[in-house]
């Protein structure tokens, strides 16, 4: 399959929030409900990801050019899957990895929780769980997709905010997109950053990408860097040296040694994460 | 809807006002969208507050509630008065060249014949002008005093831009912003479309609210044509389905009017009163219902029964806010509830709470036990006081039965059991199937006369356990007598006995061609988006209403590009990609060829409306609760509405309750909660019911988003968490500032997520002629709660 892009319009999005739920549905993450309280608006979760929530639409209350009351816009925000992933070059044991399609996966099996991504993220994507010591991210649907299917979130959408396929035909839908919103909105832009490698979750975005809580030139941190580069080649016995003071090499260790009891299944599903969702259940 | 939701993609323009269809009708908006994408077409958001549709709308202009008659008078004021309507539409299709009796004015807010004691109308000078042969008086100048248009051009006169503006609050730049956009759909290449929902008709003057966005959409020439049209957005999947098929008290299946004890004793003074127009037809439609309620005992010696069918009594009616006055007074003994919550849902929810209490008993059928089951558990109440006996039947939930819903641009659709529904839940037709078949049983040896109407019901939808759907449709289709052949059209119905038909606009539904409303075509002809394949519209599969008025009156179409149907001199037929709403081998050249809207006597659209029973044009009158007096007229409400007085119908004061309420829905919750507040998912992203507030009335009340407040009305309070936002502001009313608020309805007493239930502010008045209850507009006060 040839690479493949998810169109984000966040110039058509009405923030119905079917995205949120098509996703939980889809992968079988729990509703949150008996933590959740209102929070003074109509986002919930304070507008973050969580480990069972690999979408969150996040709103947007703008001054519209001195026009009362502000626009509202809507961005829905989940795993970028960046051309030069800091997360696949942190992770030391390659449970985060690019798909020949482009989509960033993540074997949850694998991960041993150091939280290497998480830091590396220039978009906070990977979501930790002390409890099971691992991390959850959007995986593109990569189940779906190599089924044929188009990502849930884009089969949910019912304004036609969402659009998947082929990068070439994405990327020529957000410039035409771009030509047509440019009156209504003259700031409006196409967001694929190049500082890591563009991204296979592209936006289109009605102004700068900072107010709709996007980092304006986001680049793959230098230590990453010098870690794929230079340390993680060394292999997994000097990780485990370098590692040796730290808390993750316990975590290596117990995993070593067969230890975590909480893992298995999903090795037969490209996901890697379906089993393992479906077995939390509600 | 007069059209349809993909017809939506031909609008140049569309208003969407007392509806907001990005959260309610998401999907449906979507064609709205299409219509920016693909025409640049403007969308415009009329609302109190700011809303998920307002934030993709190009133009937002916020609006009291309660007041879209002086802002839709205010468009047709500027529309006449600075000639920006379509003139040839006007004069040919619509009333606006016919003259009015002579006797007929408005003085001092009310019309002539206002009887004050009955809060009605003698409407006899409600009429148009006839020469001595009984034929209507005309001036397509349209320059006599007495014509519609100039008697519509005085009476709207008041509605200049400023005084719309003092009314409603919206700016007047706004106003004339809005205007401006809109009325450019007057052009003849143009269309603009009406997109409404409850915060239109749940007002006092809800039926003249709507009344006003048709007379407006007549006067723009847009009516009967690709995107145009008055779109009711229906909040329910089968809402439409539900008023098709009689589920309002004044109306039996197919809009037949329910005979009353006064002026319908017999079948022969039922058809007495037959209209002119299709409505002719009439009696052949009410005969086939007859026959196919009562069979073979419904006889052309008996009046095919009608004496069965149960009357209005003189005075009384039978509207929901009715029934529960009654059931407070004591006078109900029993209720069954299918999917409905009224313990939510109503008006005045508190006090319909209670009248629940007087009852012997109620059976609810619903997916889950919602507040209305558990009435007798509420908080605040001691169940050991309730004597009501209470049943709770289990029922299935849309994946768990086959049937068809019919959606708000009246298309048929099948949908098929997915799951066998779980436990001992059954779907609302095998309840009814084995509720009717043991009346029967149980009546079957009663020799009394007022029991034959269920010793005679025609029930054959198959064994009790196992009802079936698809011969409720056949019957609902129509059939013929004897043979059982089933009928294509209500063309085919007859008044002789010889055809039975549950619903007649349905006919041809599941006729000989089997179940269109199970068809799924994807052919669209002329890529108008009106998939004659897919399912089944009614009537007779027309997509689009009155598409006689798609074409100028020679038969050609106003807009090339919004072609829909067309005269064919050589085929001596309408042509096109619709079924023509019309006949269709009349000529443009026949007596009648030019007049489109053929339901109706004298085949024109109606400014005048003499059936309405507040006035033939639309008045501004304040809500039931108002801060302010009508600054257009003076009488403050609509003088035609019933005013329900004693216990629990508390009236509130400006002095006391200072702020103007309304009540709204949210995306993620679905009425009143009752599916939506137990699915996991959903309950997390809304947990907790809100008030919106603006930050003025906010900051004036110590009020900080996230607070607990309860907002007091005359009736009641609730508890909710305060929502501060720009997107609400206050208006500038009659020269003073009005705070506003709204609160979403979904939360109640029970479900995994729970909370006060916000109808228990709202009050018992119901619009004049439909009754439906004034949900959107009363008055309150928000504080900060104590002690929490």
């Amino acid at each position: 399959m040839a690479e493949v892009s998810k169109l984000v319009d966040v110039t058509r999005c009405v923030g119905c929030r079917g995205c949120m739920v098509a996703c939980k549905e889809w992968y079988e993450l729990p509703g949150e409900w008996q933590q959740a309280r209102f929070e003074g608006g109509y986002e919930s979760a304070r507008g973050t990801l969580g480990y069972h929530r690999w979408v969150n639409v996040q709103f947007y209350e703008l001054p519209d050019r001195g026009q009362e009351p502000p626009g509202w816009f809507f961005r829905k925000h989940q795993c970028m899957h960046c051309g030069e992933p800091a997360c696949v070059a942190a992770c030391p044991v390659d449970a985060l990895y690019p798909t020949p399609e482009g989509v960033i996966n993540l074997d949850q099996d694998a991960c041993i929780g150091c939280r290497y991504c998480e830091s590396a993220c220039p978009f906070g994507i990977p979501q930790y769980e002390p409890e099971r010591r691992k991390v959850s991210k959007c995986i593109m649907c990569y189940d779906r997709i190599l089924e044929g299917l188009e990502p849930i979130c884009v089969k949910t959408c019912p304004g036609g905010a969402l659009m998947f396929g082929d990068r070439g035909r994405i990327m020529a839908e957000a410039e035409a997109r771009l030509a047509t919103v440019a009156a209504r909105f003259p700031e409006a832009r196409i967001y694929s950053p190049a500082g890591v490698g563009g991204t296979r979750s592209v936006y289109l975005l009605p102004g700068p990408p900072e107010l709709f809580g996007l980092p304006v030139g986001p680049q793959v941190p230098a230590s990453v860097t010098f870690w794929q580069t230079v340390a993680k080649p060394l292999g997994t016995a000097a990780v485990g040296a370098a590692l040796a003071t730290t808390a993750v090499a316990a975590v290596i260790q117990r995993r070593m040694n067969g230890g975590d009891k909480g893992a298995g299944g999903g090795r037969g599903d490209p996901s890697g994460q379906r089993d393992r969702a479906a077995g939390e259940g509600e | 809807m007069t059209n349809h939701w993909v017809d939506l993609k031909h609008a140049d323009v569309v208003m969407v006002l007392g509806a907001n269809p990005a959260e309610n009708h998401p999907v449906g908006f979507l064609w709205a969208l299409e219509a920016r994408r693909r025409r640049g077409a403007t969308i415009i958001s009329v609302d109190p507050r700011f809303t998920r549709t307002s934030a993709v709308a190009d133009l937002y202009a916020p609006l009291r509630p309660g007041t879209d008659i002086a802002f839709i008078g205010g468009l047709i004021h500027l529309a006449l008065e600075t000639g920006r309507f379509h003139r040839d539409y006007v004069v040919n299709y619509t009333d606006a060249s016919y003259l009015v009796d002579e006797g007929f004015e408005f003085r001092g807010g009310l019309f002539t014949g206002y009887r004050p004691q009955t809060r009605s109308y003698d409407k006899a000078t409600w009429k148009y002008q006839v020469d001595e042969e009984g034929k209507l008086l005309r001036d397509p100048t349209l320059g006599h005093p007495r014509t519609v248009f100039q008697l519509m051009r005085a009476h709207y006169r008041r509605y200049d831009p400023d005084t719309v503006s003092s009314v409603t609050g919206m700016p007047k730049e706004t106003f004339l912003r809005v205007a401006d956009a809109f009325l450019a759909a007057a052009a003849p290449d143009k269309t603009g479309t009406i997109m409404y929902a409850m915060g239109t008709t749940q007002h006092t003057v809800g039926s003249q609210n709507v009344r006003a966005y048709a007379m407006l959409q007549l006067l723009l020439g847009n009516v009967g044509r690709p995107g145009g049209g008055v779109n009711a957005l229906r909040g329910l999947s089968n809402v439409q389905g539900s008023t098709d098929l009689g589920m309002l008290f004044h109306t039996l299946p197919g809009y037949l009017p329910t005979p009353s004890e006064a002026t319908h004793p017999d079948l022969a003074a039922y058809d007495a009163t037959t209209p002119g127009g299709y409505w002719v037809n009439r009696p052949r439609f009410l005969v086939s219902l007859l026959k196919a309620f009562w069979g073979q005992h419904a006889t052309p010696e008996n009046d095919f029964a009608y004496d069965h069918l149960p009357k209005l009594r003189a005075g009384k009616d039978y509207s929901h806010i009715a029934l529960f006055e009654d059931m407070y007074d004591g006078k109900l003994r029993g209720l069954f509830c299918f999917g409905q919550n009224p313990a939510c849902s109503g008006p005045n929810a508190g006090k319909e709470a209670k009248a629940l209490e007087r009852l012997d008993w109620l059976v609810s059928v619903d997916v889950f036990e919602n507040e209305t089951a558990g009435f007798w558990k509420r908080p605040g109440v001691d169940p050991a006081a309730i004597k009501t006996e209470v049943f709770l039947l289990p029922a299935a939930h849309v994946f768990e039965k086959s049937g068809s819903v019919t959606n708000s641009g009246r298309l048929i659709q099948w949908r098929w059991k997915a799951v066998e529904p779980p436990g001992d839940a059954r779907p609302d037709l095998w309840i009814v199937h084995n509720l009717a078949l043991r009346l029967r049983a149980a009546y079957a040896r009663s020799q009394r006369a007022e029991d034959a109407p269920i010793r005679h019901l025609t029930w054959d939808f198959g064994p009790a356990e196992n009802p079936d759907p698809e011969k409720v449709a056949a019957e609902i289709n129509g059939y013929r007598v004897g043979t059982r052949e089933q009928l294509d059209s209500f063309g085919a119905l007859q008044a002789d006995g010889s055809t039975a038909a549950g619903c007649w606009i349905y006919t041809g539904y599941h006729g000989s061609k089997g179940n269109r409303a199970a068809a799924r075509e994807l052919d669209d002809p002329g890529e108008m988006g009106n998939y004659p394949g897919w399912g089944f519209a009614w009537p007779l599969n027309r997509r689009v209403l009155y598409n006689r008025a798609s074409a100028d009156p020679d038969g050609r179409p106003w807009a090339p590009d919004k072609a829909v149907i067309w005269w064919d001199a050589g085929q001596g037929r309408w042509v096109g990609h619709d079924v023509p709403d019309f006949v269709p081998t009349r000529a443009p050249t026949d007596p009648g060829g030019r007049s489109p809207f053929i339901m109706l006597a004298e085949g024109v659209g109606r400014n005048f409306a003499a059936g309405m029973a507040e006035g033939p044009f639309p008045e501004h009158y304040e809500p039931y609760e108002s801060p302010v007096s009508n600054a257009l007229n003076p009488v403050p409400l609509n003088p035609a509405v019933k005013i329900w007085t004693g216990e629990g119908n508390e009236r509130g004061d400006a002095s006391e309750f200072p702020v103007v309420a309304s009540t709204w829905r949210l995306t993620e919750h679905q009425h009143s909660g009752a599916v939506t507040r137990r699915q996991t998912r959903l309950a997390e992203l809304v947990p907790e019911p809100f008030v919106e507030l603006s930050p003025s009335l906010a900051e004036a009340r110590g009020i900080r988003s996230g607070d607990w407040v309860v907002v007091r009305s005359a009736r009641g309070q609730a508890r909710a968490r305060a929502l501060v936002t720009p997107r609400i502001q206050p208006l500038a009313v009659n020269g003073r500032v009005v705070e506003q608020v709204g609160l979403p309805w979904h939360w109640g007493f029970l479900g995994l997520v729970t909370g006060d239930i916000a109808n228990v502010l709202t009050p018992h008045i119901g619009d004049a002629n439909t009754m439906i209850p004034e949900y959107k507009a009363f008055l309150c006060d928000v504080r900060r709660a104590e002690g929490v």
